[in-house]
């Protein structure tokens, strides 16, 4: 059912964004190229000799052109090998392997529960627009975007772990080893990370409602006399849930974002923790294999909020331009 | 039942006579803060970095009005020298954002073709790195202090500031001013700077006042990460991450630089909202 026109712009989006996968991994290569201290030098420690570093150095191949390594690592990284930790010289493309799903299982928990807070609070707060309800709820979500994802995070600790003792304050369990034991360990840092979206995925649900509880359709619905909840979620919901997809979309890199912080704070072994270390022990295959995976998923991500939209509005379908 | 399908009754013009009251308190603890992180070293503060080891995580009292942290030191001016680096951090990164966003984006915005598309590419993949990591990865490399740090953050803000700026350049650039200004035989720089700059200047500062906000967050971010000033000197969320370990038995020693964050933010979010209302710039902007 997808048209001419939204077959075409999905065709050329997926040339613009296999240029900007191809870009922001060039461009970290080049980043991590000005960390100081190269590789050489981290392995072997401060004691090392210039004699030392220099075999090294040529062991590593880094005393080849930037642009040369970077040709390398990337018909490499074509292949599936994305080269080995300079630090434990485990595989990258393993280390990736086992600590990505950790941080997507954190991700999708995360937005389970922000929208699962969220969708309800958009719908009664437009509903009851400019009421005492829409009021407090406006009042927490500009508290939540002013508080730091880590701090909302020890606030939790304190009164859920600490306090209460309900949830361990860090540590991660494996699912193998135990499936509730792992959503029990995963449930604090993906409400910390929920409650920092939460205001975002609400305020966006919120203005958009208001603007369909206005139109014609709205009113011939509530005319056949349905019911205020067949109106709002069978009715509303739908057409004004456009921009909730897109943020939801552009905001997995927010989340990456604060997962790094998250899984710090939380001692979870995912990606965002794996690049911290990296970044810590210029431990540039490691960084470049996260980036190239990050950057990999925003861009399939984006595709997908595309593809989304064509199903959630017939105007973009038939390419009718609003 | 109210809402459904009713129209909302068209806001009334604001009254200008009476600025609200939680605006003056924004206001307020901005400015009390500016002055007091300006005038820290002359007004007698307790020194930021020597602690009394006699007296560690002490609850607030006459002599140390926020406590005193595991080492001793006292919250109050430690949170008061922090303030100056966030404070710092968050002009500055803005500048830099606003600065170099609004020239791309006008630039981009009032030629199109392929600056347009070379600018908004190199955008789209800055866009494309969650940003705390690349300024996680600047400021590592650059090393940690508060001209580093300012720059790091700076440099994520320059898309969406670029954003902005090219999609009201868009809409202004066939006005009827700006033609008027072009067949007149105006210059390119005068175009540019006299006619079309002047309006970006409500979007681009009400999403300033915003950044402003979230600068101080990423500041905050980095600094309990141990990237922002190095210790002993004090920064906001280098204080948090610092204690956290006694947050069993000293909350206070957590909670309180947090909260002082906590504040500064609000007021600056509640700043923004004011600006934005007074513009009425709609979000569509973005």
């Amino acid at each position: 059912m997808i048209g001419a026109p939204a077959a075409r712009r999905i065709r050329t989006q997926i040339l613009t964004l296999v240029a900007i996968v191809f870009a922001a991994t060039a461009l970290t290569f080049a980043v991590t190229e000005i960390l100081p201290g190269d590789a050489a030098v981290a392995i072997l420690g401060d004691t090392a000799t210039e004699a030392d570093i220099k075999s090294l150095r040529a062991e590593l191949g880094l005393e080849r052109p930037l642009v040369v390594r970077y040709a390398d690592w990337l018909a490499n990284a074509l292949t599936g090998d994305l080269g080995r930790s300079y630090r434990t010289r485990e595989y990258i493309a393993t280390m990736i392997g086992q600590r990505l799903p950790v941080t997507i299982e954190l991700i999708i928990i995360t937005q389970i529960i922000a929208l699962g807070l969220a969708v309800p609070a958009g719908i009664i707060a437009a509903y009851r627009n400019r009421s005492g309800v829409d009021h407090a709820l406006g009042a927490v979500s500009i508290g939540l975007l002013s508080t730091p994802a880590f701090v909302i995070g020890i606030g939790l600790i304190y009164t859920l772990s600490v306090a209460l003792g309900w949830f361990p304050a860090s540590g991660y369990v494996r699912p193998s080893d135990s499936i509730l034991g792992n959503l029990h360990s995963m449930f604090l840092p993906a409400l910390t990370l929920a409650l920092a979206e939460f205001p975002v995925y609400m305020r966006l649900l919120r203005a958009d409602m208001i603007a369909t509880l206005q139109q014609d359709f709205i009113l011939v619905a509530r005319a056949k006399g349905l019911g205020v909840r067949d109106i709002l979620v069978g009715h509303a919901l739908r057409p004004s849930s456009l921009s909730l997809v897109t943020v939801i979309g552009i905001n997995l890199g927010r989340l990456v974002g604060g997962a790094v912080i998250i899984e710090t704070l939380f001692a979870i072994p995912g990606i965002g923790q794996m690049l911290v270390n990296a970044v810590y022990q210029h431990d540039h295959f490691a960084i470049q294999g996260v980036i190239l995976v990050i950057a990999t998923g925003f861009v399939l991500i984006n595709l997908a909020v595309d593809m989304a939209y064509v199903l959630l509005d017939p105007r973009v379908r038939h390419g009718v331009d609003s | 039942m109210a809402s459904i399908a009713e129209p909302v009754a068209v806001a009334h013009p604001r009254r200008r006579s009476r600025p609200e009251f939680g605006v003056v308190l924004a206001i307020a603890w901005i400015l009390a803060l500016v002055v007091l992180s300006i005038l820290a070293p002359y007004i007698g503060i307790q020194s930021p970095d020597e602690g009394d080891l006699l007296e560690t995580l002490a609850l607030p009292s006459a002599d140390h009005w926020l406590g005193t942290d595991s080492l001793g030191r006292d919250t109050f001016a430690r949170a008061i020298y922090g303030a100056q680096v966030s404070l710092t951090v968050a002009l500055g990164s803005v500048g830099i954002g606003l600065t170099f966003g609004g020239t791309l984006g006008l630039v981009g915005g009032y030629f199109g073709r392929w600056p347009d598309r070379l600018i908004m590419g190199t955008m789209t993949v800055l866009l494309c790195f969650p940003g705390i990591i690349l300024a996680i990865a600047l400021v590592s490399s650059l090393g940690p202090s508060v001209g580093n740090v300012t720059f790091a953050i700076g440099v994520i803000f320059i898309p969406a500031f670029a954003r902005i700026a090219r999609a009201n350049t868009l809409s202004l650039r066939s006005r009827e001013f700006v033609l008027a200004a072009q067949s007149l035989g105006a210059k390119l720089p005068r175009i540019l700077i006299r006619e079309i700059l002047p309006n970006l200047m409500p979007a681009l500062l009400s999403y300033a006042v915003v950044m402003l906000g979230v600068a101080v967050l990423a500041e905050a971010a980095l600094g309990f990460l141990g990237l922002s000033v190095r210790p002993p000197k004090p920064s906001w969320g280098g204080m948090i991450a610092a204690e956290r370990g006694n947050l069993a038995e000293a909350p206070h020693v957590v909670f309180i630089p947090a909260a002082v964050m906590f504040l500064t933010v609000l007021a600056i979010n509640w700043l923004g909202e004011a600006t934005r209302r007074l513009f009425d710039i709609r979000a569509q902007s973005l």
